[in-house]
C-alpha cells in the first residue's frame, strides 16, 4: 500500500459490518432453532437426515462400481465371471477390512492387464500383501503388477519390494511374483487381525450397513413414491423439495409476524418490571435498597448532541405556536371582515329590493288593478280585476319564495309556501268559477285602501238602492200597492245553472316541488278560463235582461232597468277569443253602455233626483269617476 | 498511535449543525496545526536531479517501477480535517496527514527493511537524508516531519477539538 497516512486523532465507532453480520447469524440461528422446535426436530434429527443422505450417496456409489466392473469384466471376455468377481471382492472387503471401493478399480486394473479371473484374483492376493506390507497403497501395487504382468518390470522395481534389477531381468513374472508371494506371505492377514485392521473390518461393516441402509431407503422411497424408477423419484423429490422451501419460508414469515408484537410486548414487560422494581422492594420488605432515601444524582452530564437538538425542538415548537397565534388572529380578522362582508350584502339586498324590477312592475300592476277598480262599471271588470290581483299576488308570492330559497332561510319559505298556497286557492277558486263576490272581496279590499272607503256611506247607498229597486220592482211588476206576488224577480246567481259543466276545469297544480314556470303557466291558464267565464256570465245576464225586457213589453209595460240600446247585433267574444285568454279583446267585444231608462209610473222625478244625488255622492267620493246618462 | 476521540464525528455535525461558524474555525485551526508537517515533509523530497536518473520517468519506458517526480511527489502530501471512513477495525480518523504517491512512500520507506540494497544506497549516496521515527511510523519526509514536530500537531488538534466542544456547550447553555 503506497498510502501512508498519520492519523493525528481518530475515533472507534466500531465494525458496522461485523456487528451486522453476528446480529443477522444470531437470528438466523435463532430463527432456525425455533422453526426446528416449530416442527419438532431438533440436532439429532439433523444428524440422522445426513446420515441417510451419505447412505443414499454410497448406495449410488457402489452400485455403479459394480456396474463399471462388470462392463469392464464384459469388455475383456470375462463377463461371466463379473458374478464371481464380485463375490471374491466382497470376500475379500470382509476378510481383510478394505472397502469394496478400493478393491473394485485394483481387480479391474488386474482383469485388463491379464485378462484371465484366476490370474487377476491371485495378483489381488499379492497386490494385498505388498501393501498390507510396504504400506503402499494399493492402487500403486496393482498398477505395478499389472505393468509387470505386461512386461514392464520398472514399475516393480520402483516399489521397493527387495527384488533386484537382475533378477528382473532374467526371472520370468511368474517367478518374481511366487517370490513376492512368499515375500509378504500372510501380510495382509496378519494386517486384518491387528487393531487398525479389526477397526477397518468395522469401517468397512459400517460402509456396507451405510450402503445397505441407502439401497433400502432409495427402494423405499421408490415404493412410497409409487415410483417405478430412480429418474421418476428424483423428479419427485426435487418437486417435494421446492414445495417443503416455499412452506419454511411461508412458516418463517409466520414466526416471524407472530414474534413481532410479543417481543413488543415482552419488552414493555419488561421495561415495566424494571422500572416498578424498586416500588416492589419497598412494598414487601420497606425500601431495602433505599429507593426513597436515595438522593438525586446531581446532573455532571456537559451539554451534549441530544440537549442541542432538544433546544432546537423547543426553538422549533415555540416557532409554530407564534405562527399558530398569528394565524389564529389572521382567522379571527378574516372573521370580522367576513361579518362586516355579510352585513353589507344584507343592506345592499335591502336596496335591490327597491330596485327589484320584478316587483316595482308587480307593484305598480297592482296599483293600476286598484284604479281600474276604481273604474269599473260591471261586475266581469271587478271580476276581471279580481282576477288579474289574484295573478299579481301569485307572481308577487313566487318573487318572494324565490328570494327566501336564495337567502336560505327556512321560516321565510316556509311563509312564502304558505302565502303561495294560499294565494293559488283564491286563484284556483276564481278558476273554478263559484262567481261570488264575497269569494273575491278580500282581494278587492286589498287594493283599496280602507280609510279612503266610507263604509256608512257606502251601506247607505246601498240600502238606498235596495229601497228604490223595491219600489221600482213593485211599480214595474204590476203587483197590487198592498203588496203582493210580483210578476218576475231579479235573476240571482243561483238561477244561472250549474255554470261550469262537470269535470271541467283545470286541475290545481301542487306547489311543492313544482316549478315557478309550472304554477306561472297555472296561473294564467286559469286566469284566463276565469275571465272567460266571467265573460260569458256578462253575456248570459245581458240576453236575460233583454229577455225580461221583451216579457214586460208584452205585458203592455215598459222596461224599468233594460239594455234598450243593446241588440242581438252586439258582438260577442269569439271562442278563439275565450281560448287565447284575450280578455282585453273580449272585453271590447262585448263593450256596451249601461242605460237606465225608467217608465213613467209613480213619482218618476223624486226617483230621477234620488238616483242623481247617488250618483252625485259616489263621484264626490271618488269611487265613481264618469258617468253618462241618457234619458 | 493516534489518539483517541470519543464523539468527535458527533461534535462535528454538531458543530455543521448549530454553530456553522464554530466548525469553520474548528477546521482552520485543525489545519493550521497540521500545515506545518505537511510543509517541512514537502522540504524532505529530493528534487528531480537529487534522485537516481534511472527512477526518474523517461520516454518510452515500460518500466512498472513506479517513477520519481518532485513536483507530483510533494503534490502528494497534503491533510484532511475531514472524518475518514472506519478502518478494519472500527476506527475513524478525524486529523490526519498523508503522502499518497507511490514514489513518495517509496522515498519514505526504503531502507526500512533492507538498508544494505543497491537502490538504497546509491540513492543515499546521491542524496543523503536520515530517516526518524521508530517501527512502522519511521521515514524519510512525513514521520520524519512527524517526529520532529514533537506532538505538538496532535495536542493541537486536540486543543482544538476541545476548544470547540467547550464553545459549543457554552452557546447552548440557556
Amino acid at each position: 500500500m503506497s498510502n501512508i497516512v498519520i492519523d493525528i486523532a481518530a475515533e472507534f465507532t466500531g465494525n458496522k459490518a461485523f456487528k451486522q453480520a453476528e446480529s443477522a447469524t444470531d437470528k438466523l440461528g435463532k430463527q432456525a432453532k425455533k422453526l426446528a422446535a416449530a416442527f419438532g426436530l431438533g440436532l439429532s434429527a439433523t444428524a440422522v437426515l445426513a446420515y441417510g443422505k451419505a447412505a443414499v450417496k454410497a448406495a449410488v456409489a457402489d452400485e455403479k462400481a459394480q456396474k463399471q466392473l462388470a462392463l469392464a469384466l464384459k469388455n475383456v471376455g470375462l463377463g461371466r465371471d463379473a458374478a464371481a468377481s464380485e463375490a471374491y471382492i466382497q470376500k475379500l472387503q470382509s476378510e481383510f477390512g478394505i472397502v469394496d471401493d478400493l478393491l473394485r478399480p485394483a481387480y479391474q486394473t488386474l482383469a485388463v492387464a491379464t485378462r484371465d479371473s484366476a490370474e487377476s484374483q491371485r495378483l489381488l492376493n499379492l497386490a494385498l500383501d505388498i501393501s498390507a506390507s510396504t504400506g503402499k497403497d494399493l492402487g500403486s501395487v496393482t498398477a505395478a503388477l499389472s505393468k509387470a504382468y505386461l512386461g514392464n518390470n520398472t514399475s516393480l522395481s520402483k516399489l521397493g519390494v527387495g527384488i533386484s534389477k537382475a533378477d528382473l531381468k532374467t526371472k520370468s513374472f511368474l517367478e518374481v511374483t511366487d517370490e513376492l508371494a512368499k515375500t509378504f506371505a500372510g501380510a495382509a492377514t496378519e494386517s486384518a487381525n491387528s487393531l487398525a485392521g479389526q477397526m477397518a473390518k468395522l469401517e468397512v461393516a459400517s460402509a456396507n450397513v451405510q450402503e445397505i441402509l441407502g439401497k433400502g431407503i432409495i427402494d423405499s422411497l421408490i415404493i412410497l413414491s409409487g415410483n417405478t424408477s430412480v429418474d421418476e423419484l428424483a423428479t419427485d423429490m426435487e418437486t417435494a423439495a421446492t414445495n417443503a422451501a416455499a412452506l419454511l419460508a411461508t412458516l418463517s414469515q409466520v414466526v416471524r409476524t407472530l414474534n413481532a408484537p410479543l417481543m413488543a410486548v415482552s419488552g414493555s414487560l419488561a421495561d415495566f418490571i424494571i422500572k416498578t422494581d424498586p416500588f416492589v422492594d419497598f412494598i414487601i420488605e420497606g425500601d431495602p435498597s433505599g429507593f426513597f432515601k436515595k438522593k438525586p444524582k446531581p446532573f455532571t452530564t456537559p451539554m451534549t448532541i441530544s440537549g442541542q437538538v432538544q433546544i432546537k425542538q423547543e426553538k422549533a415548537i415555540a416557532k409554530l405556536i407564534e405562527q399558530q397565534a398569528i394565524s389564529q388572529a389572521k382567522i379571527l380578522k378574516d372573521k370580522k371582515l367576513q361579518a362586516a362582508i355579510d352585513k353589507a350584502n344584507l343592506a345592499l339586498g335591502k336596496g335591490s329590493d327597491v330596485f327589484d324590477m320584478d316587483k316595482i312592475q308587480i307593484a305598480a300592476a297592482l296599483t293600476n288593478q286598484a284604479e281600474q277598480l276604481g273604474k269599473a262599471t260591471s261586475a266581469a271588470q271587478v271580476l276581471q280585476i279580481a282576477n288579474d290581483t289574484a295573478r299579481l299576488n301569485v307572481k308577487r308570492s313566487i318573487l318572494a319564495l324565490e328570494d327566501a330559497i336564495a337567502a336560505k332561510d327556512e321560516a321565510a319559505i316556509i311563509a312564502a309556501t304558505n302565502k303561495l298556497n294560499a294565494d293559488l286557492k283564491v286563484l284556483g277558486a276564481l278558476g273554478m268559477q263559484n262567481v261570488k263576490l264575497q269569494d273575491i272581496k278580500s282581494i278587492l279590499e286589498s287594493l283599496v285602501p280602507k280609510d279612503l272607503i266610507n263604509q256608512e256611506n257606502l251601506d247607505e247607498a246601498l240600502r238606498k238602492i235596495k229601497e228604490m229597486l223595491t219600489l221600482l220592482s213593485g211599480v214595474t211588476s204590476g203587483a197590487p200597492a198592498g203588496g203582493g206576488k210580483a210578476y218576475f224577480k231579479i235573476p240571482k246567481n243561483n238561477d244561472l245553472g250549474p255554470g261550469i259543466p262537470e269535470g271541467d276545469y283545470i286541475k290545481p297544480i301542487d306547489t311543492k316541488g313544482g316549478s315557478i314556470g309550472a304554477i306561472l303557466e297555472y296561473a294564467d291558464a286559469a286566469t284566463g278560463r276565469a275571465n272567460a267565464f266571467a265573460l260569458l256570465l256578462e253575456q248570459q245576464n245581458d240576453y236575460d235582461q233583454l229577455a225580461l225586457d221583451e216579457y214586460i213589453r208584452k205585458l203592455g209595460l215598459s222596461p224599468s232597468s233594460s239594455k234598450s240600446n243593446m241588440s242581438s247585433s252586439v258582438p260577442l267574444a269569439t271562442a278563439g277569443q275565450i281560448q287565447s285568454g284575450n280578455r282585453y279583446a273580449a272585453q271590447a267585444a262585448a263593450q256596451y253602455y249601461i242605460t237606465n231608462n225608467f217608465g213613467v209610473v209613480g213619482d218618476p222625478n223624486s226617483a230621477a233626483e234620488l238616483i242623481d244625488q247617488l250618483l252625485q255622492d259616489a263621484i264626490n267620493r271618488g269611487s265613481l269617476r264618469s258617468l253618462v246618462v241618457s234619458e | 498511535m493516534p489518539a483517541s476521540v470519543k464523539g468527535g464525528v458527533k461534535l462535528r455535525k454538531a458543530l455543521r449543525a448549530f454553530a456553522p461558524d464554530l466548525a469553520k474555525e474548528t477546521q482552520k485551526e485543525v489545519a493550521g496545526a497540521l500545515k506545518p508537517i505537511t510543509k517541512t515533509a514537502k522540504g524532505y523530497f529530493p528534487d528531480d536531479g537529487q534522485v537516481l536518473s534511472g527512477w526518474l520517468a523517461r520516454e518510452n519506458s515500460q518500466a512498472r517501477f513506479p517513477s520519481y517526480n518532485a513536483r507530483i511527489v510533494k503534490a502528494g502530501v497534503g491533510y484532511k480535517t475531514s472524518p475518514s471512513k472506519p478502518n478494519r477495525r472500527g476506527f475513524r480518523s478525524l486529523a490526519r496527514v498523508f503522502n499518497k504517491t507511490a514514489a513518495g512512500a517509496i522515498y519514505e520507506t526504503m531502507g526500512r527493511k533492507t538498508p544494505s540494497s543497491r537502490f538504497v544506497q546509491n540513492q543515499s549516496s546521491k542524496y543523503g537524508s536520515s530517516m526518524k521515527g521508530a517501527g512502522k511510523m519511521e521515514g524519510r519526509a512525513l514521520f520524519r516531519a512527524y517526529e520532529e514536530n514533537n506532538g505538538k500537531a496532535r495536542d493541537a488538534v486536540l486543543n482544538a477539538i476541545k476548544s470547540a466542544a467547550d464553545k459549543l456547550n457554552a452557546r447552548a447553555k440557556v
